[in-house]
């Protein structure tokens, strides 16, 4: 991980050193309904399973 | 903020991972490199279509109405960074003032069931999930049974509660979940020792060995799954490696989910300490690693999902009810003078008289540190820990 400012999306200079272009994004998990019990991504307090 | 639709919110997000950019879609997750963004850090358009083709954009409707209902204000415990205090313990103890008392009754479990039908019918749902909250909601065990019980009537498929725990013998246990309890979260507040000085009766006394005690029982005799949640602040931050330790030789880790939470500044008179700097970043990522090595379930890091009960206009999807039978658009402001939308009984208030009142999870935190240092900690920490289960073989 590297400091706080490299984590913003619009710094993409090192990345593009290091990984040559691939033709399209790879997709490599599709989301699971059965991810339970859900959790809110803001406040983390757990929602009514559904 | 609120949106009227679920497909109106954004949830994508966009975090940079050692060698290539992570895409989180409400549809799943993708690795995405620097000839798929744009100057501005967005997506390509070709990129975007690639990703819309594969379904990564797809955003699930709701098939649930969410009710929470707190069954108690009142709590056994008293944390002092507590949302629901009043002000601090001026004795300099542990019972703290709390927000009103109330204690749901039959009465008002029928004017809360109705309001949700009357929702639910709104807006064409037809199944019904319910937490129970509080205070503590095992304060009131009969409430939480008739809830639960009478529920099942109005198209009720599961619930869930937010408990501290030290309530739930195996026998009540074995009666919520027989009434369709199936998971229940529960707080702890670092290793057993800063847990027990934090996590504190009102009465005094730690919790750690009750609550620890009763999970391992309850699990014996129900099939409750447990959603833990580790509270972290300045503290408590240094004995959480060890409290996830003990937790693991204590409860059976593939029945319970966990995260970490960091404390925000709603309690009164209480300030967290910690600043998201990426030295703490490191290790938020290092403890989600050890516990999923522990045998934990530890959530995939996911787009952005607005909660069901505050994002949307007058609870679209969901609503929280006091035990009172007054609304609130959140957990943080049940209860709270000046803060109703409404009642179970009369609805949701026009609009413009809610609209200043409309607090959601993502107006509550407080914190001393701008959204974009909060953001790229929680970033660091996602994309840390999607590197990890992409070099394990875990995506």
């Amino acid at each position: 991980m590297g400091n706080q400012d490299d984590n913003v999306p619009d710094e993409k200079t090192a990345v593009e050193e290091v990984v040559e272009e691939v033709e399209a994004p790879e997709v490599v998990a599709h989301s699971d309904a059965e991810e339970q019990p859900s959790v809110c991504t803001e406040c983390l307090f757990l929602q009514s399973e559904a | 903020m609120q949106a009227s639709r679920i497909d109106e919110v954004p949830h994508e997000r966009i975090i940079r991972g050692k060698n290539h950019w992570w895409f989180l879609g409400p549809g799943g997750v993708a690795r995405i490199y620097a000839n798929h963004l744009a100057d501005d850090g967005t997506l390509t358009s070709s990129a975007e279509r690639h990703l819309r083709n594969n379904g990564l954009f797809i955003v699930k409707k709701p098939q649930t109405y969410l009710l929470t209902v707190l069954t108690s204000t009142d709590c056994n415990l008293g944390c002092g960074y507590c949302f629901q205090n009043t002000a601090q313990d001026p004795a300099g103890g542990n019972r703290h003032p709390r927000i009103t008392h109330a204690r749901l009754t039959s009465d008002t479990i029928t004017s809360i069931l109705e309001f949700a039908s009357r929702q639910m019918s709104a807006v064409g749902l037809e199944k019904l999930g319910v937490l129970l909250f509080g205070g503590e909601p095992l304060l009131n065990p009969r409430g939480c049974r008739e809830l639960l019980a009478r529920a099942a009537d109005y198209g009720m498929v599961s619930a869930s509660m937010i408990s501290n725990g030290t309530l739930l013998t195996p026998s009540l246990a074995r009666e919520l979940a027989d009434l369709g309890l199936r998971s229940v979260q529960i707080t702890f507040d670092g290793d057993r020792n800063t847990h027990d000085q934090i996590r504190i009766r009102r009465s005094g006394g730690g919790t750690f060995e009750s609550i620890t005690k009763n999970m391992a029982l309850v699990s014996e005799v129900t099939s409750i799954k447990w959603a833990l949640r580790v509270n972290v602040s300045h503290h408590n931050y240094s004995g959480v490696s060890a409290l996830i330790d003990t937790l693991a030789e204590r409860v059976d880790a593939s029945r319970c989910s966990i995260h970490f939470a960091w404390v925000s500044d709603a309690g009164i008179g209480y300030a967290n300490e910690m600043r998201h700097d990426i030295s703490l970043a490191e290790q938020f990522f290092l403890w989600r690693k050890r516990a999923l090595e522990k045998g934990f379930i530890v959530g995939r890091p996911s787009a952005q999902i607005p909660c069901m009960t505050c994002s949307f206009d007058n609870g679209r999807y969901g609503a929280v009810v006091n035990a009172d039978g007054t609304l609130s658009s959140c957990w943080e402001t049940a209860g709270k003078p000046g803060w109703q939308v409404g009642s179970a009984v009369q609805g949701y208030l026009p609009r413009e008289q809610t609209a200043g009142r409309w607090i959601s999870c993502n107006d509550t935190p407080n914190y001393t540190e701008d959204d974009r240092a909060v953001t790229a900690f929680n970033d660091s920490v996602d994309a840390a820990f999607l590197d990890y289960l992409d070099e394990t073989g875990r995506l």
